[in-house]
């Protein structure tokens, strides 16, 4: 299991760091020009308000030291796997076409969710194929879209 | 003051046209299964579908989200009753006393009394719809760039009542959806914001990536793999699912208030169908003659809250569709599906875009009614599909998300924006941090932006026109008042806890 706590500290340090990002680029766009607000008259006031409550995120979490419960570490493994499962499918679309790519993602995505035994491959590989074939005429058919 | 209904009428003819009947009949068989089905709501099923849906003609595709939603309204009440499982969170009511029913053999009477329901309250959240939305819509024609851009000020406050339990996170999210939305060019001179030197970036980010990562991907990366047992079997008879009408006559009461509590309730921005199905429930067992039969399965538990649900549903259209300002999740995203295909919701709407904007309304009352059919016959389907693996389901919903966001711009890089908001929407679901903020900030931020800019620029850089407006005070005050009220109503439940102690002490 892991610390929920752990994950909120991360994000809101990141989202902290990106409010003072975006304070820095609305400066560098313009505040004002003339008696008007200029290109980065909002995210100047974007990035203020993004880094002084991802800010106070961060002091209210150091002052309650409580646990706020944790994540199944297996949950986290299953969204870095779907995740990986989808980059796999963009980069391998490039190379042996989005219909095949796509058979093979289902099949991960499948796999990952819990078809571990031959039966449940079987099943997830039939809807794979028949489902590569129902996207290829809604996509490449109806509606005209240069799949890769 | 019949223009409305002369106007329907003509919708009503414009939805009977064969594209937008199809486009009808799919989103809402679409919307009952995703109503049905643990695991993904209305909200993620139109962020899903966006997409797929905006390939399509402009009319088609909204009639069919908009099936999406009220779809997934009556597909959530079969899984409550049938099985014990809310579809939806706004069928949590219908569990109560619906299941009871189903185990005391009166399955049909409870699904005949809750599609009846979920007709009569939808069409009385219709004739409400059609009665009201003109009136607020010309009401609001009276607003000019500095009354917008209050109403825009008043939305994005409504952080406060949509943000969920911490107000904090809330604002966070609020800020990252405000972010995205400076995301491209920039609306006055067209100097690229945040492109990080990606052209593609240049016309910001599409609308439908965001709702389908945070809502979409996130849901089914948070399910856990064991919802969904192949082994349990429906355990009912499709005799016994037939309605009994003598039953839904008996409860005409509760019938109509259901109706009424979840169409004004609908309307408020933030409130939402679940809201109203709990209020409507609280009303009808108060108001009840045998107060005591509610929870041991009253017919009248299931009559008040699914007529609730489905009038809250067209409730909450009118914010969206008069006024420009989403009041729930799932408007939120229909409404990024109208800025998709071109059309600014807001009182303009109705005057640039009537024809189109009453065929909508005209498909909502004949999906309304098709539902009443197609619910009676997929019933035993739908009781079926609530066990569907998530390794069956999941891999076809990602496929269609995967060819639906590739389809927007022909670019697999959009694909990987996907991913990335997948996992950032699982995080925000995790730790708590709302969806919807940063969706109002990402759709009404750049309107906000423009209309600050624009007023300013043509006051050359006098902020006191804001207040020079009276419709414009008065929304600043509510704002400021809906704003603070959170805070006042804490700091005197803390001074009347205080007095209470002492009194104790």
């Amino acid at each position: 299991m892991i610390p929920l706590r752990a994950f909120d500290l991360g994000l809101s340090a990141i989202l902290t760091l990106l409010g003072l990002y975006i304070i820095s680029q609305g400066i560098s766009y313009g505040y004002q020009d003339g008696a008007v607000p200029a290109a980065g008259f909002f995210p100047f006031w974007i990035g203020g308000g993004l880094t002084l409550f991802a800010g106070l995120n961060i002091i209210k979490l150091l002052r309650n030291s409580g646990m706020l419960g944790a994540i199944d570490t297996m949950e986290i493994v299953r969204v870095g796997l779907v995740s990986l499962a989808f980059c796999g499918f963009v980069v391998l679309s490039n190379f042996i076409g989005m219909i095949a790519a796509s058979v093979l993602l289902m099949i991960a995505v499948g796999v990952v969710f819990g078809a571990r035994d031959i039966r449940s491959i079987l099943t997830v590989s039939a809807i794979a194929v028949g489902m590569a074939a129902v996207l290829y005429l809604v996509f490449g058919v109806v509606l005209t879209i240069p799949l890769l | 003051m019949f223009d409305s209904w002369y106007l329907l009428a003509d919708g009503l003819v414009a939805a009977s046209q064969p594209n937008v009947l199809a486009a009808i009949m799919v989103g809402a068989i679409i919307g009952l299964f995703i109503g049905a089905l643990p695991g993904l709501g209305p909200t993620a099923g139109v962020a899903i579908l966006l997409p797929v849906a905006v390939s399509f003609d402009g009319t088609s595709a909204i009639a069919a989200l908009g099936a999406v939603y009220y779809g997934a309204q009556y597909g959530g009440a079969v899984t409550a009753i049938l099985l014990g499982i809310p579809g939806d969170a706004s069928a949590t009511m219908t569990v109560i006393d619906g299941h009871k029913l189903a185990r005391q053999g009166k399955a049909g009477a409870a699904l005949g009394l809750s599609i009846a329901a979920s007709f009569i309250g939808g069409l009385i959240g219709l004739l409400l719809l059609t009665a009201f939305a003109t009136t607020i819509a010309r009401a609001a024609i009276a607003f000019g760039p500095i009354e917008m851009t209050a109403l825009m000020i008043f939305s994005l406050s409504l952080v406060s009542v949509l943000g969920g339990r911490d107000l904090n996170k809330a604002m966070i999210s609020l800020f990252l959806g405000l972010f995205i939305g400076t995301i491209g060019l920039d609306p006055m001179i067209g100097l690229p914001r945040f492109d990080f030197g990606e052209v593609r970036l240049f016309d910001g980010i599409e609308f439908s990536i965001i709702a389908v990562g945070l809502f979409g991907l996130a849901e089914m990366y948070a399910t856990p793999p064991s919802i969904g047992k192949p082994e349990e079997t429906n355990r009912f008879r499709f005799r016994e699912l037939f309605p009994d009408v003598r039953a839904t006559l008996k409860c005409w009461r509760e019938l109509g208030s259901g109706s009424l509590i979840g169409f004004f309730i609908g309307i408020l921005p933030g409130a939402g169908a679940t809201a109203a199905t709990m209020i409507a429930y609280a009303f009808a067992k108060r108001t009840s003659k045998h107060p005591e039969r509610f929870g041991h399965g009253a017919l009248e538990g299931v009559a008040a809250p699914e007529a609730a649900n489905n009038s809250a549903a067209y409730g909450n259209m009118i914010p969206m569709f008069a006024l420009g300002i989403p009041g729930s999740g799932t408007t939120a995203v229909l409404m990024g599906g109208l800025l998709m295909i071109g059309l600014q919701p807001g009182p303009m709407l109705f005057q640039t875009q009537s024809a189109f904007v009453w065929t909508i309304f005209g498909s909502f009352y004949i999906g309304n009614l098709a539902l009443v059919a197609i619910t009676i016959v997929l019933t035993p389907v739908l009781a079926t599909c609530a066990f569907v693996r998530p390794s069956f389901l999941f891999p076809a919903v990602m496929a269609i998300i995967a060819f639906g966001i590739f389809g927007i711009n022909n670019s697999m890089f959009e694909v990987m924006l996907v991913i990335g908001f997948g996992i950032l929407g699982y995080l925000m679901m995790k730790l708590d941090y709302p969806p919807v903020p940063l969706v109002l900030g990402m759709i009404l931020g750049p309107i906000l932006e423009r209309g600050i800019r624009r007023t300013l620029v043509a006051s050359d850089g006098d902020l006191s026109v804001f207040f020079q407006s009276p419709i414009a005070l008065v929304i600043l005050l509510i704002t400021a008042v809906l704003v603070a009220s959170p805070w006042l109503v804490s700091k005197r439940a803390k001074q009347k806890a205080d007095v209470v102690n002492t009194i104790a002490k």
